[in-house]
């Protein structure tokens, strides 16, 4: 993997022109090699002032022009965002990781938990806020040219294949914590079952038929209140497990959402570099023989109208001549 | 890099990657006609949009200003293109401008640009030398077809694209060869000499740590003209020979019944698990292997239907895109292979190639002129496989009853024009003009031990038991037995060592068969030699006929002067 440099020479070459150009311009030079040294410093190129003469009066237009579009300057903010969003699954795995230590004291537990569920909620607000703001990159009230809708259309594919591979990321290491967590609380009610001598065996005949429980045993009150509190944590389980659901499909719809954006595959035809740009130039190429065709339409048109109106002045005269000859 | 394996995909890919990671902020990256091919063999649009590259243009279309972008360009280093720099350059359309040629660029050009960059805004200018097309990792052509002799129409437009190409892969690999030509070729030694000359030329840019002595050794279509007639049953060679692939891709357009999405497919070792794995795998093996794809798909489909719980869903989600994937790649394979199928029935190319290969392999002249003779006759057999046969038995038995089969062609109705292609393919390769021992006959002992090896140890799969002339030229240099005199050093310093590191480049075009004949090779002697092979283009049956056929139009008119 050869490479060479060749932009020495070339600046050799360049400073050798512009010696030979007039005096006036020297000044002008040294005036550029500012700028490019504030150009290598990272600062946001504006147009030299250099060369001045004939061409200098294209240079307001060129100014206004080389600041980035407002739309396209948005395209920061999903950069922001994104890499917010990587570092919110970094910070949210960690959590998870803690928290599915087995010894941790019950107040650091729930404080870990209402972190973890912060930070849950920030990074799903942040992939929404992404996903409308790529989905509405250069929406309304913003003139596009050809070149930028094409443009636009590979940002937005670009940026959200990046989202979309986050978006997998996030939904893993979720899902995966979660049955980490399952996995755990289970052991903890197999725990409990083993370690609950005899009342737990009669906690589980009565949950598995509570009729025939309730029958047998006598002491009513305590059975019946067994029995209450047993419902009330299957229904407090419940309840949890109906809004786990319905946050489980709203993500699906969101991820549901972010493949909609998606269509291109990697490998098909489609992308292909040199498929889209001879498409492109196909597409140019009709249009010029449709506009080639139109022109030529418009033409035979005028000519058939400068005939068609020589024909009318034509008749119009000889009725003329001919009314002149019957009158005299 | 000095550990590496030498791998021409591998390298155009860094050069590309090497480009637009150097390059902050947004781009835009601009291509010629033949710079677009090569990087879309390597790269999918999806990956350059990662690296921020925002839109592609051709370097030949008026592009809007986009000042706010930086405009980088991959082209060749040709006058059009330098002339169409210069005249963007008086009125930029990016804010900088990055230049990469893929070869040396004259310091004439580099002046031209100096003068029209008036406004100073071309802010590098690199020489990355990714000047050809990588088909397979150890394969990689020019796309130039008709390069069969230097009297070739195309001979005169094309050779500096050749002697550019093949220049740009030597640098590209890193590699400062000894070069050796096949001696009995005007275009070989034209050729190893226009490198030699190039590499003194620019022998800075050849300054790398040694490591051995890398051997560029250049071949002659002609030294083995059988190879491109002869009908092909491994996967990547069948597509060539039944479809043309072109650029990696194939068009499907002529098969019936199709969905539109599969017109045209995409064969990309990167992304294309199964295409990567059966590349060389023979047609019977292929069956096998589209089953257990088609059976694995069914897997799928099942474990994907059967959703229950909110918890299948979240897995089907995170699979889907694989899924999808999974079963455009089956599709794919699956019609191709099916079109494959249709058109081998259609033409009864089983039995055509088995006397094809018989030919090739085998030294009975009676048996095989009566089989040769059975096809022609037979109205089922294409008129081009009869053509072809005829071509194969003028070769094998120059002096045997060629003329009468020519008559018999005639009177089958084959145009005078096609059985001309006899005479030209005689005047191409004919059995003085070829260097080395095409048909193992020359040498005594050669062709004794092919007779007993046949007897000995049978034939494993008669549709593939030729093996091209490029096979024992690789054995010869393995043994480092490759006579001088049939291959001679064009340069004075002559290394006694067998070469590590090999580039192989044949004139007038390869074929895929030899580029399975290189990865068995490489795959043999993993760590003692490695093989690149190169060429003009990679020829199947039709496109050397059609180049043959270009040669005779411009012989027939000086021989009657």
């Amino acid at each position: 993997m050869a490479t060479r440099d060749r932009t020495p020479s070339y600046i050799l070459l360049k400073a050798e022109y512009k010696n030979r150009r007039p005096v006036n311009h020297k000044q002008s030079t040294s005036n550029y090699e500012t700028l490019e040294e504030e150009n290598r410093n990272g600062m946001i190129p504006l147009v030299p002032i250099n060369n001045g003469g004939s061409s200098n009066d294209t240079y307001p237009n060129l100014q206004q022009l080389n600041v980035l579009p407002a739309w396209m300057q948005k395209i920061n903010d999903i950069d922001v965002n994104l890499s917010k969003i990587q570092s919110q699954i970094e910070k949210l795995k960690g959590y998870h990781d803690k928290n599915l230590l087995p010894d941790m004291s019950l107040e650091d537990q729930s404080d870990l938990e209402r972190s973890i569920e912060i930070t849950t909620a920030e990074t799903t607000r942040l992939f929404h806020k992404t996903h409308d703001t790529i989905k509405n990159l250069g929406g309304k009230g913003t003139i596009l040219t050809q070149e930028d809708l094409k443009m636009k259309k590979n940002i937005q594919q670009s940026k959200s294949s990046k989202l979309q591979a986050l978006s997998v990321l996030f939904r893993q290491k979720q899902r995966s914590y979660l049955t980490a967590l399952q996995k755990r609380s289970n052991s903890f009610a197999d725990l409990y079952t083993k370690g609950g001598v005899d009342s737990s065996h009669l906690n589980d005949d009565g949950d598995d038929d509570s009729d025939d429980g309730m029958k047998e045993i006598f002491d009513f009150t305590d059975e019946q209140k067994q029995i209450v509190d047993l419902m009330e944590n299957e229904i407090t389980a419940r309840d949890k497990e109906i809004r786990n659901i319905i946050r489980s499909i709203n993500d699906l719809s969101q991820l549901f959402q972010d493949i909609s954006l998606l269509v291109i595959q990697q490998g098909s035809l489609l992308d292909r570099i040199d498929y889209n740009l001879n498409e492109t130039e196909d597409m140019i190429i009709d249009g010029g023989i449709i506009i080639e065709k139109t022109n030529e339409i418009h033409k035979e048109y005028r000519t058939r109208l400068c005939i068609l109106m020589v024909l009318v002045a034509l008749v119009v005269a000889m009725v003329f001549i001919f009314i002149l000859k019957m009158v005299f | 890099m000095s550990g590496k394996q030498m791998d021409v995909i591998v390298s155009i890919q860094d050069y590309i990657n090497k480009i637009l990671t150097n390059i902050q902020g947004m781009k835009v990256l601009v291509l010629d006609k033949e710079t677009a091919g090569i990087v879309s063999m390597v790269y999918t649009q999806s990956e350059i949009l990662q690296k921020e590259v925002f839109l592609f243009e051709k370097i030949e279309n008026t592009k809007e200003k986009m000042l706010h972008m930086k405009g980088v360009y991959f082209i060749r280093p040709t006058q059009e293109n330098i002339q169409s720099i210069c005249d963007e350059l008086k009125d930029p359309k990016f804010n900088k401008y990055h230049l990469f040629f893929t070869n040396t660029i004259s310091k004439v050009s580099l002046d031209e640009i100096a003068k029209a960059d008036e406004q100073d805004v071309v802010s590098e200018i690199q020489e990355y030398f990714g000047d050809f097309f990588a088909v397979n990792p150890d394969t990689f052509t020019l796309n130039l077809p008709g390069m069969l002799t230097k009297k070739s129409p195309r001979w005169q437009s094309d050779i500096s694209r050749v002697v550019d190409g093949l220049f740009s892969s030597l640098l590209a690999l890193k590699k400062k060869p000894v070069i050796r030509y096949s001696s009995n070729s005007d275009a070989t030694r034209y050729l190893a000499e226009k490198i030699t000359e190039r590499m003194n030329r620019d022998r800075d840019l050849f300054d790398f740590r040694r490591q051995g002595e890398p051997l560029l050794l250049i071949l002659d279509r002609k030294d083995d003209p059988i190879t491109p007639l002869l009908h092909q049953w491994t996967y990547q060679a069948m597509i060539h020979e039944l479809l043309t692939i072109n650029n990696n891709r194939v068009s499907l357009a002529k098969a019936p019944g199709l969905k539109d999405d599969l017109k045209e497919v995409v064969l990309s070792l990167d992304h294309d698990v199964f295409y990567k794995e059966n590349l060389y795998k023979n047609f019977g093996d292929l069956g096998a292997s589209i089953k257990d794809l088609v059976d694995q798909f069914q897997d799928k489909m099942n474990t994907n239907q059967n959703i229950q719980t909110i918890d299948d869903m979240k897995k089907f989600i995170e699979n889907y895109p694989n899924f999808q994937k999974f079963s455009t790649t089956v599709s794919k394979h699956v019609s191709l292979m099916d079109e494959l199928n249709r058109l081998i029935s259609l033409d009864n190319l089983m039995e055509v190639s088995e006397v094809q290969q018989e030919l090739a392999c085998n030294h009975d002249h009676n048996s095989i002129y009566n089989h040769v003779l059975e096809i022609v006759n037979d109205s089922k057999y294409t008129d081009r496989d009869k053509l072809v046969l005829v071509l194969l038995y003028s070769i094998r038995y120059e002096d045997g009853r060629v003329w009468e089969l020519k008559e018999k062609l005639s009177s089958i109705g084959v145009p005078p024009r096609d059985i001309g292609l006899i005479d030209t393919l005689r005047g191409y390769a004919g059995a003085s003009l070829r260097e080395g021992d095409l048909l193992g006959t020359k040498n005594i002992f050669s062709f004794a031990r092919s007779v007993v090896k046949r007897g000995l140890q049978g034939v494993s799969n008669i549709y593939t038991q030729h093996k091209p002339l490029l096979h024992d030229i690789l054995d010869g240099i393995l043994k480092n037995k490759l006579k001088e005199t049939s291959y001679p050093y064009s340069s004075t310093t002559q290394s006694r060592e067998r070469p590590q590191d090999v580039i192989i480049f044949m004139v007038g075009g390869i074929t895929y068969e030899e580029a399975l004949t290189v990865y068995t090779f490489n795959s043999l002697n993993n760590g003692v030699c490695r093989v690149v092979l190169g060429g003009t283009s990679i020829l199947n049956r039709e496109q050397f006929l059609e180049d043959l056929s270009n040669t005779q139009i411009n012989v027939n008119p000086s021989g009657r002067r």
